[in-house]
This record gives structure tokens, sequence and C-alpha cells, in this order.
């Protein structure tokens, strides 16, 4: 597995695929920061959001489903890749588990079908028939940085998922965030 | 891992009526290929969306869920989806978008986004035949089970069996 090649800033991870800017939204001590691209297969505008919660680092799958990554393979930060063809962040992990916590049990047609999909993706990583690359170089991405706010529809709400995965072992303690949206469910 | 094909039953082997088998996987495959080429068509076709393709698009949704709908792929045993299978959600998520497309072109509002949508869809629905075909079980999100609890709520996974602690 290749390592970073440019100089580690800011970074929360190391990535291979190149976004075009990478947006820093400040919240209070945290900081989100949002893999742009202008085009998303065929669809205008992606932002996929990571940030870390109590030391987890986090993702957002399909807007409404929160994922903590709780092993990440760390070579100075942890390696991040896009996948799926619509830039997807899959971090490598040292272990595939796949947990889901619902908060809301009824999930729209589109929720379950991509959730069922990324399920499927973990269960392939589970049993070895798919794989990551273990080629990738990973490098840092402040080159690409820029600081603000990115538009209202897509900033990254920790405390609105309706699905949490987990990959990797349970932690004993969710992050306080997720602790809090998870006392709200029903 | 005990790789189980859940929704396709019958191993591919062990079946007499192997060409049968493999026509229908193909006739699957050839489907969702078709149904692809379609929406990208008609998706990077900004602004000039076509009523005939949206049409056509609805009609080849429709021949592979009535192909689903009849059970031929599962009594077949041919490793196609089967009737309540992820796939067939997909399908009908697509035939959603795209009436949803159809609506918005009549009413010259964007249809694009939809579209996009849908194919987004459609090559998911690809990657996971390309998985069924390597042995992988789809998982439907009410195939996972609990397996244990946090902050006392359940946490759901796949069966024990299904997934090998690596």
């Amino acid at each position: 597995m290749g390592s970073r090649s440019t100089r580690l800033g800011r970074e929360i991870v190391l990535r291979d695929k190149v976004p075009e800017r990478v947006f820093i939204e400040k919240t209070g001590d945290r900081e989100i920061h949002y893999f742009y691209w202008r085009l998303d297969l065929y669809k205008p505008f992606d932002y996929e959001p990571v940030t870390l919660l109590d030391g987890f680092l986090c993702s957002r799958y399909h807007w409404k489903g929160l994922v903590l990554w709780t092993e990440p393979v760390v070579r100075d930060k942890p390696l991040m890749t896009f996948a799926l063809g619509v830039h997807t962040p899959l971090v490598y992990s040292r272990k595939w588990q796949f947990w889901l916590v619902y908060c809301l049990p009824e999930l729209t047609l589109s929720e379950r079908f991509r959730l069922g999909f990324y399920s499927t993706m973990f269960n392939a990583l589970l049993s070895g028939v798919i794989k990551l690359p273990s080629d990738k170089v990973f490098h840092g991405y402040m080159d690409k940085a820029v600081e603000g706010e990115v538009p209202e529809e897509y900033r990254f709400r920790p405390k609105e998922w309706i699905f949490l995965i987990i990959v990797g072992s349970l932690p004993e303690k969710l992050p306080s965030p997720v602790s809090d949206r998870l006392r709200e469910c029903g | 891992m005990s790789v189980k094909q859940k929704s396709r039953g019958i191993s591919r082997t062990r079946s007499s009526s192997g060409e049968k088998l493999s026509s229908n996987m193909d006739k699957w495959r050839e489907g969702l290929e078709e149904l692809i080429r379609l929406l990208e068509e008609t998706s990077s076709n900004r602004g000039s969306v076509d009523a005939d393709k949206l049409l056509e698009i609805l009609g080849l949704v429709g021949r592979l869920e009535r192909e689903i709908g009849t059970g031929s792929h599962q009594a077949l045993g041919s490793g196609g989806p089967a009737k309540g299978s992820l796939e067939s959600d997909g399908l009908l998520l697509i035939r959603e978008y795209v009436k949803e497309a159809v609506y918005r072109f009549s009413v010259s509002d964007d249809a694009g986004s939809v579209l996009a949508e849908a194919l987004s869809v459609a090559r998911a629905l690809r990657d996971l035949s390309a998985l069924a075909e390597r042995g992988v079980e789809i998982i439907r999100p009410e195939d996972l089970v609990v397996l244990g609890y946090i902050d006392g709520k359940p946490v759901y996974s796949f069966r024990q069996g299904n997934s090998p602690k690596r």
C-alpha cells in the first residue's frame, strides 16, 4: 500500500483519488472536510463529508446514513478511497465487520435499496470476495482545500441520521453526538 | 465464509438445464445493460429529454419486472433475481424515478436529475449482479438480524455463519 507523498496539514484522512476541491467547514471546535466534485455520475455537485466525532472517523452514506469507521488502516492518517462510481467514501479497514442501528425503522424505498446495496458490498468485503486495491498511493489534500460553507442541502449534520452504520468492532462508547441522537429514537 | 444463494435458491452447477440457466442470467444482464444504455443516453441529453425514450425505458423496466414477477429466474435457479429481492426493489425504484421524470417532462421541469438517480440505481443493480455471480449473498435490510445492543438499542448485522470475523 502506498504512502503519502505530500506534506500533511490538517488532513483527517489520506485519499487516493483527487477531488476537485475540499471545503473545510468549522463548527465549534470540529472541522468537517467535504470532498467536492462538480459532477457525480450525471448529476451535478457532490459533497462527501468526513469528520471526527470524539476521535471516531465519520462519513455520510446516502444523505441520511452516518458511518463510523472504528478500525481504519492508518498510515499517518486513515486511508480513504471513493467507491461505487458515485464517490462514496470507503475507509480502508482492518476489519470489515458491519453493524447497523436504525433510528427510524421505516425506511423509504430508496433508503432500503441503498442500504441493501451498501450491506452487500460489506458482505463481499468481509467474505474476501472483493478486496480494496493494495497498490494505491495516498496523498494529503490541503492543496485542494478552501475554507467555507457548503450549500445548506449538502451540509453534514451528525445528529440528523436515521441509520447508523459502524464498520469495524463495536465501540464500548459511542461519540456523544451519536448517543444524543440515539436517545431521541423511539 | 459460506455464501448462501438465499434468493437464488439452486446452485448453478447442479441444474440439468444449464443452457436455460445461462440464458436467463444472460437475459437479466442484457436487460440491465440495455436499461443503463438508455438511461445514460437520456441523462446525458440535458434539456432535451425524449418522451419516446422515457416510454421505452418504462417498457423495459416493466419487462424486467414481469420476468422477476413470474418467478422465471427463480424457478429455473438461474442465479437471476427473484420477486421480493433487493433487485426487485431496485427496479421498482427506477420505475418511480422514471415516472417522476415523465411528470417533470410533461410540465417542462428538469427531468435529468431524477433520471440520473435512476441511472445510479441501474448501475448498482449491475454491480449487485456481478457480486451475485461471484457468490456474494445479496443482503436486504430485513435479512439483517439483531446481534447485540448499544446504548440500549438493537444492533443489526449479517447472520452468524455468513460473516466470519476477520
